[in-house]
């Protein structure tokens, strides 16, 4: 049997360009950061708040994102949505993993290339 | 009030670049405030509810470099083996270089040997600090800098070790061969001209007898130069082979049966060891058996080096 903090570790590195897959996805329509946190863990997609705010700000530097204060609320909140570029990205992302998908059925059947 | 958020967020944004720093804070407040409604509606009470969403943000440390986007090691693997390599060479070349160079020139200027002893180690742990100390901070600071890390690190596969050798002679073991003739021919002249005594007449008195720069000083300046071109031969070569091991062997015997023979017979400034406070008996005697016997030891040193390399490369051919 695998110990558990190894298969942790291994399950991590494999999660972890999706959790980038699943923001752009998501935001299509826009959303605060919180929001997002917990839409993101209702859909399964295991992600910390520090891992996920940072993130934000990074996928909008890289344009992937825009960004929006509303300030209509009660409470201030800064919305983000998914770009142009972004949903390019998150195309081009879909397609790897379906190709992957794809690949890692063939090795559960055991087929030969 | 300071709550605990308030001090969260400062703790975060307090290393955050300032044009940042406003937004980030703004954002960063809203969430955790956020978070903790959520707790509550949970069911929470709210003071534990403000502290459990902070732990869940966890090290604002952390959160701080993941908005800053700093990497959170000291030197990354983009740097680490550059970093290594070089503190290789540091510790293992130039640290034994400037201990021995400290050793001689105490012991030349008349410290005794608990001195001597006493302020090596403690200027050579000082020594190994800031060999230490200085790559590091300018690594990190490397590693923090450039967005565009490449080609610093210049590996291409002409840089692969010559396949057959364990033990290749590489760049490092000639610059070592460089450094340590270059050493001690800047200290053989420097002991003859450096003012460490003066005489009445205002003359400086050499350490050596002046009139071997008659033949023997031109001479071993000659044999450095040679042993020079040399270790850059056998650089070229890349490997010990028999051939070079016999040349190698011509060379230290080159070196050390002169040098016998000159201790033997005359060789150091009477004068100098006369200020010094040596008498004749010491210089003629046990000094000039100890330099005779560390000369005899480091060319069998060297030479059984070369040999145990040259044969450790015929075995790896085959």
């Amino acid at each position: 049997m695998v110990d558990r903090e190894t298969a942790n570790a291994h399950l991590q590195e494999l999660r972890r360009g999706t959790v980038v897959i699943a923001c752009l996805a998501v935001l299509r329509a826009p959303e605060y950061g919180y929001a997002l946190l917990e839409t993101l863990n209702a859909l399964g997609f295991q992600v910390d708040a520090n891992t996920l705010y940072p993130l934000l700000r990074r996928l909008e530097q890289q344009g992937l994102l825009t960004s929006q204060w509303n300030t209509d609320q009660a409470r201030p909140r800064k919305f983000y949505r998914t770009s142009a570029d972004g949903e390019a990205l998150a195309a081009l992302l879909i397609d790897d993993w379906a190709s992957l998908q794809a690949s890692i059925k063939k090795l559960g059947k055991g087929e030969k290339k | 009030m300071s709550t605990l958020t308030d001090r969260y967020v400062w703790a975060v944004v307090r290393s955050i670049p300032e044009q940042q720093r406003a937004d980030i804070e703004r954002e960063l407040r809203g969430s955790i405030t956020d978070a903790v409604e959520g707790r509550i509606d949970g069911g929470s009470e709210p003071g534990l509810a403000e502290s459990d969403a902070l732990l869940e943000l966890g090290d604002p440390d952390r959160l701080a470099a993941g908005y800053a986007g700093r990497p959170n090691w000291l030197i990354g693997p983009a740097y680490y083996f550059a970093y290594l390599r070089l503190l290789k060479v540091l510790f293992s070349v130039v640290l034994p270089i400037i201990l021995v160079g400290m050793v001689f020139v105490q012991v030349v200027t008349g410290h005794d040997v608990g001195t001597v002893i006493g302020t090596t180690i403690g200027a050579g742990i000082a020594t190994a600090a800031h060999l230490g100390f200085w790559p590091t901070l300018v690594f990190a600071l490397i590693e923090r800098g450039e967005k565009s890390r490449k080609s610093f690190v210049g590996w291409t596969p002409a840089n692969l070790p010559q396949l057959p050798t364990r033990n290749p002679f590489g760049i490092a073991d000639l610059i070592a061969a460089l450094v340590l003739v270059l050493f001690f021919v800047a200290t053989a002249i420097w002991v003859q001209v450096y003012p460490i005594f003066i005489d009445p007449e205002g003359r400086t008195i050499p350490f050596l007898l002046p009139t071997l720069w008659q033949f023997w000083l031109p001479y071993f300046f000659v044999l450095g130069a040679l042993e020079i071109a040399f270790n850059v031969v056998v650089y070229r070569v890349g490997n010990w082979t028999w051939l070079l091991v016999g040349v190698n062997i011509v060379l230290n015997a080159a070196f050390v049966v002169p040098v016998i023979w000159l201790l033997s017979t005359a060789v150091f400034n009477p004068a100098f060891f006369d200020r010094l406070g040596w008498s004749p008996e010491v210089v003629s005697g046990p000094f000039s058996l100890a330099v005779g016997a560390m000369g005899v030891l480091f060319a069998i040193i060297d030479i059984v080096d070369s040999a145990v390399k040259s044969q450790r490369a015929a075995r790896g051919s085959r």
